[in-house]
């Protein structure tokens, strides 16, 4: 009782919720009960442009303020990072040309992103499968979080990059390798908020369950699935935002084409400018996948999951 | 004849909650429902009346005593003995047609085709004047709305016996009554045993063939309505003039999903 139940604690599971998403949540206002309509029309359109400019004003003031402070400082001919102006000189190739490819790993920075993506998600697929099946396990019976629990708990503390000379030793090939610290990386937050959420399944429910005399396979199906998917999606959104951090470092070690071997190709040929770039998009991908895994949950749990 | 008259039996029902020096909420408890008969049951909030249904539609099993339905003993629930719970329980994923198919998928599914229970479903959204806003989901309708598909849910699977907790928990005094007077039509309507836990005072006269209140554990009184009220004992007259107060409730109502 007393180390599952510290380690599984019986809680929502963390929320990852992007800051902004509440102020510009669009369901936030309309909920509220409808006003007497003014007479006046142009009033309707003043509140929405205001509500617009509000939502869109101060994130671009801040990366205003932001870009025109890393200008100032990298503004001396002697900084040791390009200003943002330079980037965007040294870059515009890779920026208006994304789908070049001269062979080897002479390509734009769509086929890096594109190669990463497909490792990505395999490892990722792989992960939540199999992070599922054991997050059902784990949690429907105590018997498997006895005996699982603690090794999940030492396991899933080890950085994602650990993993890699032990699975190179193992597969002798970077691909493979690749994929599996995906793998590693994605499964852990996947299993325990699957179990998390099996464990938090409202006696409510088990009790419709029971008094229609369910059987496992269609109390699995009907009742379990659906009621734990909240949590379940919370953890595949962890889960793949970790994937994207661990590949991004991972390729820097296993070359080839990826964009975190492009990152690492850049340094080692001082082209700041382009790991800046790298970097920017590497960000805006990863919040896309976060987005769609978060689209994909609220699709599927008919907007019982988290936002 | 027999069995009709005597055709749920609780015979002297003991429950503690936390082993044996735990608290004891049901002591010695024994009441006879007749077929067809509407018993309710009352008693302040902790008195012990929603674990004594939870026991008689057998999802919590008794300490010591027995629960016999027509002649056989409760071991487990059963969907002959539907309930519709305190909370609604209704699904949130699924719509209100889905919620209520699910029943009858799972207890027709031999015995009807496909269409024949696409047509059952709907009609006993009609008898609770749900199928119009049968594509809707659980959260986007009303607290009384989602009495009248719980109570649907239960009443599609023909049961012989319904179990009643606390129907009109959370609702306010106009829906309170529509709901009971909802309850009362179905069971003209379909004549079976119904057992029905509430704390509301005035309405509980209204409804039942017999009262029966719980107090401490233990049943101070059972009778027809009337009787009850008229009753010379006075933890009822207390109850029933809302005097005695409020113990802190056994079952605080769980936050809507």
């Amino acid at each position: 009782m007393s180390s599952t139940a510290r380690s599984l604690p019986r809680a929502e599971p963390a929320k990852v919720v992007a800051l902004s998403s509440q102020a510009s949540a669009p369901g936030a206002a309309d909920a509220r009960p409808p006003v007497p309509r003014p007479a006046a029309g142009p009033s309707r359109l003043r509140i929405a442009a205001r509500r617009y400019v509000l939502a869109v004003l101060p994130p671009l003031v801040a990366v205003g303020a932001i870009v025109g402070l890393w200008e100032l400082l990298c503004a001396a001919p002697d900084a040791s990072l390009p200003p943002p102006s330079r980037v965007v000189s040294e870059t515009w190739d890779l920026i208006v040309h994304p789908f070049y490819d001269r062979g080897g790993i002479d390509k734009g920075l769509f086929w890096h992103i594109y190669a990463s993506l497909k490792r990505v998600a395999l490892g990722y697929l792989l992960a939540s499968i199999a992070g599922v099946a054991l997050g059902v396990l784990v949690g429907s019976s105590k018997l498997a979080t006895r005996a699982l629990d603690p090794i999940f708990q030492v396991l899933r503390t080890i950085p994602p990059l650990a993993w890699l000379p032990l699975s190179l030793a193992a597969f002798r090939d970077g691909q493979p390798s690749a994929i599996f610290v995906i793998f590693i990386t994605a499964i852990w937050p996947i299993i325990i908020n699957t179990a998390v959420g099996i464990q938090n399944i409202p006696q409510d429910y088990q009790n419709v369950a029971k008094v229609l005399r369910l059987n496992r396979g269609e109390y699995f199906m009907s009742i379990m699935l659906p009621a734990a998917a909240p949590f379940i999606f919370t953890g595949l959104r962890i889960g793949v935002g970790l994937s994207w951090l661990a590949i991004v470092a991972g390729e820097m070690l296993i070359g080839g084409v990826g964009i975190g071997f492009f990152v690492w190709d850049s340094w080692n040929s001082s082209r700041i400018s382009d790991i800046i770039l790298a970097l920017l998009y590497v960000g805006l991908v990863g919040l896309l996948l976060d987005r769609a895994i978060a689209l994909l949950g609220r699709v599927v749990t008919r907007g019982t999951a988290s936002t | 004849m027999e069995s009709n008259e005597r055709y749920m039996q609780i015979e002297n029902v003991f429950k503690s909650f936390g082993g044996a020096a735990g608290t004891e909420v049901l002591r010695d408890v024994s009441l006879t429902v007749r077929k067809g008969e509407f018993v309710s049951i009352i008693g302040h909030s902790g008195c012990g009346k929603s674990t004594l249904l939870n026991i008689v539609a057998g999802l919590t099993p008794a300490t010591a005593g027995n629960v016999f339905v027509d002649n056989r003993q409760v071991v487990e629930p059963g969907p002959d003995r539907a309930v519709v719970f305190q909370n609604h329980s209704l699904l949130p994923w699924l719509s209100v047609y889905q919620n209520v198919r699910l029943a009858v998928d799972k207890i027709f599914g031999d015995a009807m085709t496909k269409p024949e229970r696409h047509e059952w479903t709907l009609r006993n959204l009609e008898l609770v004047s749900m199928a119009e806003a049968r594509n809707k989901n659980p959260a986007e309708i009303s607290g009384g709305m989602r009495k009248r598909v719980a109570i649907a849910r239960a009443l599609v699977t023909e049961p012989e016996i319904v179990f009643f907790d606390e129907p009109t928990t959370g609702l306010d005094p106009i829906l309170v009554n529509t709901i009971h007077h909802l309850i009362v039509d179905l069971h003209r309507k379909f004549r079976f045993t119904a057992v029905m836990v509430s704390h509301e005072i005035p309405e509980i006269f209204e409804v039942g063939d017999r009262v029966a209140m719980l107090h401490d554990g233990v049943i101070v009184e059972v009778g027809a309505p009337g009787a009850v009220r008229g009753s010379a004992k006075a933890v009822v007259q207390h109850f029933i003039r809302g005097e005695v107060e409020a113990v802190p409730a056994d079952q605080s109502p769980r936050p809507v999903r």
